[in-house]
C-alpha cells in the first residue's frame, strides 16, 4: 500500500476543520459554561466561607459575651454578698449597743432603786430606834429627872435669850 | 407692857417650879405674862416661846435632831 500524501493533507486539513469547528463551537461555550460554573462554585464557596466566618466570629462574640455576662454576675453577686455582711455586722453591732445601754440604763434604774429602799430602811430604822428611845425615856424619867432637866435647859435658853 | 411668854413642859409643873422658872425668866426679860402648858409629846425638858420666837430645850428635839444626824451620816 503506498502513502498517498493528498489523502493525509486533506485528512489533516479535515481534521484541523474539525477540530477548529469543534474548539469554536463546541469547547469554547462548554469551556465558558465550565468556567461560570467554576466561578459560581467559587462564589458561593466565598460565600460559604464568609457565612461560616461570620458565624464563628458570632459564636466568639457570643461565649465573649457569656463570659462577661458571667463575669458581670458574679462581680454583682460578690459585691451583694458583701454588702450584706457589711450590714449584717451592722445589725449585730446596733443590737449588742441597744442590749448594752439597756443594761446599763437598767443597772442604774437598779442602783437608784436599791439607793432609795436602803435610805427608806434607815429612815424606817431611825425611827424605830426614836421612837423607842422616846418611850423608854419618857417611862423612865421620873419627877427629880424631869426637874432636872428642865432646870438644865432652862440655863441654855435663858443664856440664849 | 408684859412679853406674853409661853412655857410648855412635858409634865405639869409645880407652882414653886413655875415660879422660879417664870423669875429667872423676868430677870433676863422684864416683865413677861407666864402661860404654862403641858404637852407630853415634849417626853422631858421644855420649850419657852417669847413673842414670835421659841427656844426648844425639849427632849423631843434633841431626838429629832440625832434622827437628822443619823440620817445625814447614813
Amino acid at each position: 500500500m503506498e502513502i498517498q500524501l493528498p489523502q493525509i493533507l486533506f485528512q489533516i486539513v479535515n481534521f484541523s476543520v474539525v477540530v477548529g469547528a469543534l474548539t469554536y463551537l463546541l469547547f469554547k461555550p462548554v469551556q465558558k459554561i465550565l468556567d461560570e460554573r467554576s466561578n459560581k462554585i467559587a462564589e458561593a464557596q466565598k460565600a460559604a466561607q464568609a457565612v461560616i466566618e461570620e458565624k464563628d466570629a458570632i459564636e466568639t462574640l457570643k461565649k465573649q459575651s457569656k463570659r462577661d455576662a458571667e463575669k458581670a454576675a458574679a462581680a454583682i453577686l460578690d459585691e451583694a454578698k458583701k454588702d450584706a455582711d457589711v450590714r449584717s455586722q451592722e445589725l449585730i453591732q446596733k443590737t449588742q449597743e441597744h442590749g448594752k445601754a439597756q443594761l446599763t440604763k437598767l443597772q442604774a434604774e437598779w442602783q437608784n432603786e436599791k439607793k432609795e429602799m436602803v435610805k427608806e430602811l434607815k429612815a424606817q430604822f431611825t425611827d424605830a430606834v426614836i421612837a423607842t428611845s422616846a418611850k423608854v425615856l419618857g417611862e423612865k424619867l421620873d419627877s427629880k429627872a424631869h426637874s432636872k432637866l428642865i432646870d438644865q435647859e432652862m440655863n441654855t435658853i435663858l443664856k440664849a435669850l | 407692857m408684859s412679853t406674853p411668854v409661853t412655857i410648855t413642859t412635858a409634865i405639869e409643873l409645880s407652882a414653886k417650879q413655875l415660879d422660879s422658872l417664870a423669875a429667872q425668866l423676868t430677870k433676863k426679860l422684864g416683865k413677861i405674862e407666864v402661860t404654862a402648858v403641858v404637852d407630853p409629846e415634849l417626853i422631858g425638858g421644855l420649850k419657852v416661846r417669847v413673842g414670835s420666837r421659841e427656844y426648844d430645850g425639849s427632849l423631843q428635839h434633841k431626838l429629832n435632831s440625832v434622827k437628822q444626824q443619823l440620817l445625814a451620816e447614813w
